[in-house]
């Protein structure tokens, strides 16, 4: 009888630390899957996030020159001033332009597909009859796809034509 | 019993070196992107203070073989690579164009000759009024500006004046001191300043008579940067006229503007 007794003690004790192992084994197994993939998750946003800042910091686009046109910049036969703008990408990444404003809001330029590879130019002409007045400083803001944003105050010269 | 202890702590272990592991390779992977994050702001603080200590000036600037010939010096402490020359030529509508220059200039150092090999060629003839907006371009994209061309676009500040101005005898020499001033407040150099004097106009009894003996000297100054004075001298000689008798001279540029003139007059006691 107690020989017995023993026996079924010692069983049921095998049967729980079976049961305890493998409850622990699952339920360590799906914690230690959640954190891999969430840390996996976090890594991916990690380099997400530092990759599109370094780029936007690796941005370098310089406004390098600025044309204040009387008649034909536009090349379209539009006999009114306009301005044209020279954008020189000198840093090593390719970026793509998507806005160009004039003077603040009122002219606004916008873009979805302007690459401009690096230590290439963009000649950038406005559409439209843009009066600008000698003397008077003119704003220039251009905006990249990564969110930079690039600007320059320019100055027609009296004598400009 | 000693064994399910055993395995026991084998399975923690086992979990405790996944937890591990994955924290370590984590925070790793995490230190090396933080670290390319700090190399590229380390990088790009570089590039932006080098931007600034980029500094090249205008030394001269003239025309040689109708072509630009502009002199700049590296008075920063980085060397500078000039990569492009705009011209923009105010006296025809809408004309602009930029060439390629593409030449280094190391800290002190001074680059000659800017706009004498020109592709395509750029003639720039300095007798016609033209005015010239030149922009020269740094790989760094610093630029400097600066208005190059003839003195005829604004109206300029000059002087003359007649040495003895009461004459009290004759024959004597007098002396005419023609000062033009470059007045302008921006980077703006005058070319090709070439004076001229009015016809005399004299009155009096008996008129005084003003010979021409010599001048002008120099004959022109080649370029005029803003703020300088021009200094141009005649010699006339006063040989007749009567006591009252006087004359009256203007001067002006040959290439300036119409109505800009100065002048004196002298007389004879």
């Amino acid at each position: 009888m107690k020989r017995l007794i023993q026996t079924q003690r010692g069983l049921s004790t095998v049967v729980a630390t079976a049961l305890m192992l493998s409850a622990v084994a699952v339920l360590g197994t799906t914690l230690v899957l959640w954190s891999n993939s969430n840390l996996s998750r976090y890594e991916t946003s990690l380099a997400t996030t530092s990759s599109t800042n370094t780029n936007r910091i690796n941005e370098f686009l310089v406004i390098e020159n600025v044309w204040f046109c009387k008649t034909s910049c536009h090349n379209q036969g539009i006999n009114k001033p306009g301005i044209n703008i020279t954008l020189v990408n000198y840093g090593n990444i390719g970026l793509n332009v998507t806005q160009i404003k004039l003077n603040g809001s009122k002219y606004v330029y916008t873009y979805t597909n302007v690459a401009i590879l690096p230590s290439q130019e963009y000649f950038f002409t406005n559409k439209t009859n843009y009066p600008w007045h000698s003397g008077s400083a003119q704003n220039i803001t251009v905006t990249t796809g990564r969110g930079s944003i690039f600007t320059a105050q320019m100055t027609a010269n009296r004598t400009a034509q | 019993m000693k064994s399910r202890k055993g395995l026991s702590t084998v399975v923690g272990m086992v979990f405790a070196l996944i937890a591990l592991a994955t924290s370590i390779g984590y925070i790793t992977y995490s230190m090396n992107i933080l670290d390319q994050y700090d190399q590229t702001v380390i990088a790009k603080n570089q590039q932006t203070i080098d931007n600034g200590r980029e500094n090249f000036q205008l030394y001269t600037t003239t025309i040689k073989n109708n072509k630009f010939n502009v002199t700049v010096i590296n008075t920063g402490s980085l060397p500078i690579n000039i990569t492009k020359m705009w011209v923009q030529n105010y006296s025809v509508t809408d004309s602009i164009n930029y060439y390629s220059i593409n030449k280094l200039v190391s800290p002190g150092g001074i680059l000659i000759n800017i706009g004498q090999n020109l592709s395509p060629n750029l003639n720039v003839n300095p007798a016609s009024n033209g005015y010239y907006n030149i922009k020269l371009i740094t790989t760094r994209g610093n630029s400097l500006q600066f208005n190059m061309g003839s003195p005829g676009v604004k109206p300029l500040y000059m002087q003359l004046t007649i040495t003895p101005q009461e004459l009290t005898t004759t024959p004597i020499n007098v002396t005419l001191s023609y000062l033009v001033t470059n007045n302008s407040t921006t980077n703006n150099l005058l070319t090709n300043l070439v004076p001229q004097l009015s016809s005399t106009t004299c009155s009096g009894g008996t008129p005084l008579v003003l010979t021409y003996s010599s001048g002008p000297f120099p004959a022109q100054y080649a370029t005029l940067p803003s703020g300088s004075t021009a200094i141009f001298k005649w010699i006339y000689t006063a040989t007749s006229g009567s006591s009252g008798a006087k004359c009256y001279i203007a001067a002006s540029l040959k290439n300036g503007l119409g109505g800009n003139t100065a002048s004196d007059t002298v007389f004879l006691k």
